[in-house]
């Protein structure tokens, strides 16, 4: 008895990890607009095509924050006007970290890739990465509009050509326009009647108001401390604010070791930042969630949007990322990095806006491709106007391509919120092509981020930089030298 | 005749031959794909260095070992206190999961009461992928959805709590690492031990038993002997946990606060995956290999001593 009901049991599970693995491998064909749609974009062919006849542009992409709607509307879109065309989307939330060993290999490339910020200048160094000078200089808006070249934010225009053994090209199309702040709870604020700080000392006003309004049931920060990034978004940005844009430039030329001198620009403006940061994140001022240092994103997000915290560092891929966790009545909002006090004026006497827009990600076509033609079509096709409006549409996020964002209809409060701060802010992200950084010698900050250490008493804003200005001051000549390989 | 006969015997040592090779061409081709060249390959990186200006490694000579050993001195180096952890890893395996591991096999396999029950929850977490198990352990100590923090308040011991939480304080990151090893770890090991002693032969209890044996001299005088290369087996893999330990304080704490969980393994990890420079991680490999070879050989002479294997 006790055998025949062991052989049922077995047979029971394995009739159901058999059904569990059938429904696993059923492809979902759905047919949207005179378009195939296999599983979501696994494969995207206009109707009516012979499947096996098309020619297929194989993608890659990062599917983390933003999703995948935006590519499959995109491919949709393509396919409906290139019918001879498929695209099979391959989604990957770390592909930045696998990329490499593909790429070294040549086996299996895709056609087209999306990571993450990574060091793509040492795959064009090795000559992984095709050329997109064609590319750029495409007119995809019809023969009176601009080139890609002349849509392309000069920032990332720079950022994008780099020289190697080929000569000087373009390597990567920049993908997302990054644009980083204070997210807030906007319905806690309206329900508290809360204003938005200008300067950081209405923040700090702002910071114990929201601790007696609550009873200190909410706090004014939540952050994620085991990702130390997020720290720079608003670190960065009192550093732009005080030493002004060009000034920040200046430091990541990289050309003597005076720039880690923190007695003059543009050290002293970065000094200036971390007493600031000090000033809210320090633990015994309580304005941070008790915890946090030891949180991941996903952690201290669910604490915001929990209303755990009024307010949290980041940028503007936070609602479409939270967005299946978020309540429906739960509305998020992006405010500037308010002003400190040594924040450079304009003519006018006005404060200059600025906004610190993080590494890049980016998009590249590998040499090795099957179909450079298909990629290079698509990719010039993704920079076309309605192409961009409609990125920014889903996703909430701009590109750094010029295109209108006024006339992108039906975005949420916080969309709105971020495409403002970005069309009104003069921006910049690092990056630096000084042999000292290339090689990892001289760093934004040496020996890695200072605001934990902050954050736990360990060192103090000046301490922190007269170390770096020692260390870069000894070592600057050997970093020369060894930066010439 | 005699032609035919020999030319069998020759047909029969060519089939042997054959036969034997076909046998050894797989783990040798696996030896030298995998062992041989990848160590050869790797001891030629740590004395190169990628050009960006080339687009090819170049040869540094020892440049790759000098930047090692001075970063030791550099700001915010965190390989000091990745060599103190992953010295610690190894110790609180040897020391403190094998013989957690050891006393809880030894009471399973003498049916204490709940033995079956126990049986189960330290193996559970050994059946878990360590990423779900990571992140339970994470939730466990959450500031705001944990239960640590609640039962300690509870207890009156809310001091004790670090304002900066159990895996952002320096202070006590590293501790909750362990306690999560010791917690993950012991399961597995609780099996293998438990296997060990239900071969003991039953006889040579019962006698001890009749000599006025007590139940923890058995386990000192006969399970732990007789169980004892088991044992040494296990210490010596430990042994590797020093170079190679990562995936614990990557998920955890991701090597921080300030490298305060940093391991060998982790500064590998990162070098290659985050800074991609597998040169840095080709040259920590080749010291690992020097520091390391001499540790195993000596420790292995060592538990031999310690735990002699007897016949049974």
């Amino acid at each position: 008895m006790k055998k025949i009901l062991s052989a049922v049991l077995c047979l029971a599970i394995a009739a159901g990890l058999t059904a569990g693995f059938t429904a696993c491998g059923n492809n979902r064909t759905d047919v949207i607009g005179g378009v195939v749609v296999v599983n979501n974009g696994d494969r995207i062919y206009a109707e009516g095509a012979d499947p096996s006849s098309l020619s297929v542009i194989d993608i890659g992409f990062t599917e983390a924050g933003f999703g995948r709607e935006w590519l499959v509307e995109m491919a949709k879109s393509f396919v409906l006007e290139n019918k001879e065309y498929e695209i099979d989307l391959e989604g990957d939330p770390s592909l930045a970290s696998s990329l490499k060993t593909k790429l070294e290999s040549g086996k299996n490339l895709s056609d087209l890739y999306f990571p993450l910020n990574s060091a793509w200048e040492n795959y064009a160094s090795r000559g992984w990465l095709e050329p997109l000078d064609d590319v750029y200089s495409e007119k995809v808006d019809g023969e009176n509009g601009k080139t890609i070249e002349e849509k392309t934010d000069a920032n990332y225009k720079d950022y994008a050509r780099y020289k190697t053994n080929e000569g000087s090209h373009y390597y990567i199309m920049p993908w997302n326009d990054t644009v980083t702040g204070i997210v807030y709870n906007v319905k806690m604020f309206g329900q508290y009647g809360w204003e938005i700080p200008e300067t950081t000392d209405e923040l700090e006003e702002l910071c114990k108001k929201i601790l007696a309004d609550t009873n200190g049931k909410v706090k004014p920060f939540a952050y994620p401390g085991k990702i130390g990034g997020y720290f720079d978004y608003i670190g960065m940005t009192w550093w732009m604010q005080a030493s002004g844009v060009d000034g920040v430039k200046k430091f990541f030329e990289f050309g003597s070791p005076e720039i880690y001198n923190a007695t003059e620009q543009p050290a002293i403006g970065k000094k200036q930042a971390l007493e600031e940061f000090l000033r809210f994140y320090a633990p015994e001022k309580g304005y941070c969630i008790p915890g946090s240092m030891g949180k991941d994103h996903t952690s201290s997000q669910m604490d915001f949007i929990g209303g755990a915290a009024a307010m949290i560092l980041n940028a503007n891929w936070l609602e479409c990322e939270m967005k299946t966790n978020m309540s429906e009545d739960f509305t998020m909002g992006m405010m500037s990095v308010p002003y400190i006090s040594t924040a450079k004026k304009d003519e006018n006497g006005n404060y200059v806006k600025v906004n610190y827009t993080a590494p890049p990600d980016y998009i590249f076509i590998p040499k090795g491709a099957a179909n450079k033609s298909g990629a290079k079509k698509f990719l010039a096709y993704m920079q076309r106007d309605d192409m961009l409006a409609l990125y920014t549409k889903i996703t909430g996020s701009p590109r750094p391509f010029g295109y209108d964002l006024t006339a992108i209809e039906g975005l949420s409060k916080f969309n709105d919120d971020v495409l403002k701060i970005r069309s009104e802010s003069a921006t910049f992200f690092d990056y630096s092509r000084a042999g000292v950084y290339m090689y990892g010698y001289a760093q934004k900050y040496i020996g890695g981020q200072p605001y934990s250490a902050l954050i736990r008493g360990e060192t103090t804003p000046l301490r922190f930089c007269n170390v770096e200005y020692v260390e870069a001051d000894n070592n600057w000549d050997d970093w020369v030298a060894k930066s010439n390989l | 005749m005699i032609n035919d006969i020999a030319k069998e015997k020759r047909r029969l040592v060519w089939k042997r031959r054959l036969f034997i090779a076909s046998f050894i061409t797989v783990p040798l081709l696996h030896f030298l794909i995998f062992t041989f060249y990848v160590n050869v390959d790797t001891f030629a990186l740590s004395f190169q260095k990628f050009s960006n200006s080339e687009g090819r490694y170049v040869f540094v000579k020892f440049l790759n070992y000098e930047e090692f050993f001075k970063s030791f001195s550099s700001p915010g180096s965190v390989m000091g206190k990745a060599i103190v952890n992953s010295v610690l890893f190894f110790v609180v395996n040897d020391f403190v999961i094998l013989p957690l591991a050891f006393v809880s096999a030894f009471f399973m396999y003498k049916k204490m009461p709940l033995a079956g029950m126990f049986r189960v929850l330290f193996f559970l977490p050994s059946i878990i992928s360590t990423v779900v198990l990571t992140m339970l352990f994470s939730f466990m100590f959450d500031s705001r959805i944990g239960i640590v923090d609640p039962f300690l308040r509870l207890i009156g011991l809310e001091r004790v709590i670090p304002i900066l939480g159990w895996f952002g304080d320096v202070k006590t990151a590293m501790p909750t690492v362990l306690i999560y090893c010791v917690w993950a770890g012991v399961g597995s090991n609780v099996i293998l031990i438990s296997g060990a002693m239900s071969r003991i032969p039953t006889e040579m209890i019962e006698a001890g038993r009749l000599d006025g044996l007590g139940i923890f001299r058995e386990m000192f005088v006969i399970t732990l002997p007789l169980t004892g290369s088991l044992m040494a087996t296990l210490m010596m893999m430990g042994v590797p946990v020093i170079f190679t330990l990562f995936l614990q304080p990557m998920l955890l704490t991701n090597g921080g606060p300030d490298g305060a969980t940093y391991t060998i393994g982790l500064y590998i990890v990162n070098a290659i995956r985050t800074e991609g420079s597998l040169t840095t991680g080709a040259t920590i490999g080749v010291i690992c290999a020097a520091v390391g070879t001499p540790i195993v050989v000596l420790l292995r002479k060592l538990v031999e001593k310690v735990f002699p294997a007897y016949e049974y």
